[in-house]
């Protein structure tokens, strides 16, 4: 009967496709959240199969991949950090892949099981998604801090291609559209007050 | 006012309820599963304006002036988040730097500015269209801006590096971590229906 626009939370009535209030669509894209996901998949395993950063240090060079760096600051005894940097790079993205299939493919076949459960790990990658560009500012922030003839920190194309993984899944839970699946199982309908 | 905007809808479970006139500070919640349906903040209008206006100056601290310093045998650097996104792009880093560019400068920039308008017109009563195109723009780009990923990521980089060197916080880190804090709370703690609510005030 009623829709919630996700964007300024105004109720409109369910036929309609933009939101009264902001003129913002009313409805995702889970078409369009699939191909990005798959977009975003793509360019994961280049992410994290060529180096993120490279040190240059007077005569010596080393490059690091993303799982490199966390086994050298956890090997260093930075566990928090270490953890953090886990996290963000390697779990979260991991974790946002794999609930974002899962959720289009409710979403198409219309699986009203664990709604409750789909609805939370929604808002899990709409909350922490983007904070997979943590590892991506790391390496701006030292390639802008070091950068002399001697001692040099420069980006490598790991980091392009992470950056452009995150991109594509923010854009695929952007385009995703949750509510539908709660139209399906009728909890639209539940008007209790 | 509309029919409409009599009913809010759980944001959680989908359940419609018919709104209450709350009191300053009081927290409305869904009878059916607990979530926060709306809550109404005292003096929302002049604390967007002062944090805003706090944000736009903090902002230009935090670009203008070195972040961070460093000093490993001998060589000296200092981070500046402009002169970063220029190292970038001029040794090639071009989508990383324009990335950088918008999400840290340019969308930050844009979304303190929009904020700061709106609250100013409302404050002054102004009726113009002008107020719902600001609350789009703020409504958008709230989900492009990471000052917050950044400074952790400043935060982050110095665990990494202060082993190597002398490390020195600028005024810039102050000025970055006080918009980290204004941000949260304009964009993640205050619910974006509120500023919306602003509107038919």
């Amino acid at each position: 009967m009623y829709k919630r626009c996700h964007h300024c939370g105004a109720t409109n009535l369910n036929n309609v496709k933009k939101c009264r209030r902001c003129g913002l669509s009313l409805e995702g894209n889970n078409n369009l959240a699939l191909a990005f996901a798959i977009s975003g998949l793509i360019f994961y395993i280049p992410a994290n199969l060529f180096p993120i950063l490279q040190t240059n240090k007077f005569f010596k060079s080393t490059t690091n991949t993303i799982i490199d760096g966390i086994f050298v600051l956890w090997q260093k005894g930075d566990y928090p950090i270490a953890i953090i940097v886990f996290l963000a790079s390697v779990l979260i993205p991991v974790l946002k892949f794999i609930i974002i299939f899962y959720l289009i493919y409710s979403v198409k076949k219309r699986n009203c099981r664990f709604l409750r459960l789909k609805e939370k790990l929604y808002k899990f990658i709409e909350l922490t998604g983007h904070w997979s560009l943590l590892d991506v500012f790391v390496v701006v922030v030292l390639s802008g801090l070091i950068h002399s003839q001697s001692i040099s920190v420069i980006p490598r194309e790991g980091a392009l291609y992470f950056l452009i993984m995150v991109i594509f899944t923010v854009f695929s839970v952007i385009s995703l559209d949750i509510t539908e699946l709660g139209e399906y199982c009728g909890r639209y309908s539940r008007s209790k007050n | 006012m509309n029919d409409l905007d009599k009913i809010i809808i759980c944001n959680r479970c989908q359940t419609p309820h018919i709104k209450k006139n709350i009191t300053n500070d009081e927290i409305a919640i869904c009878n059916i599963c607990g979530n926060v349906l709306y809550k109404k903040y005292n003096n929302l209008l002049l604390k967007l304006f002062s944090f805003s206006l706090s944000a736009f100056i903090f902002f230009f601290i935090a670009n203008l002036f070195p972040v961070i310093g460093i000093d490993i045998a001998g060589y000296n650097g200092e981070l500046r988040i402009i002169e970063t996104i220029f190292f970038l792009f001029n040794n090639g880093y071009v989508f990383l730097s324009f990335f950088t560019l918008m999400t840290i400068v340019i969308f930050p920039l844009m979304l303190i500015s929009a904020t700061f308008m709106f609250s100013l017109l409302r404050i002054f009563k102004i009726k113009s269209k002008f107020s719902k195109e600001l609350l789009v723009l703020i409504t958008i780009l709230r989900e492009f801006v990471y000052i917050d990923i950044f400074f952790v990521a400043i935060l982050v980089s110095l665990v990494k590096i202060f082993e190597y060197g002398y490390i020195l916080l600028g005024v810039g880190f102050v000025s970055l971590a006080i918009l980290f804090v204004l941000m949260i709370y304009m964009y993640r703690y205050i619910n974006i229906s509120a500023y919306w609510e602003l509107l038919d005030v």
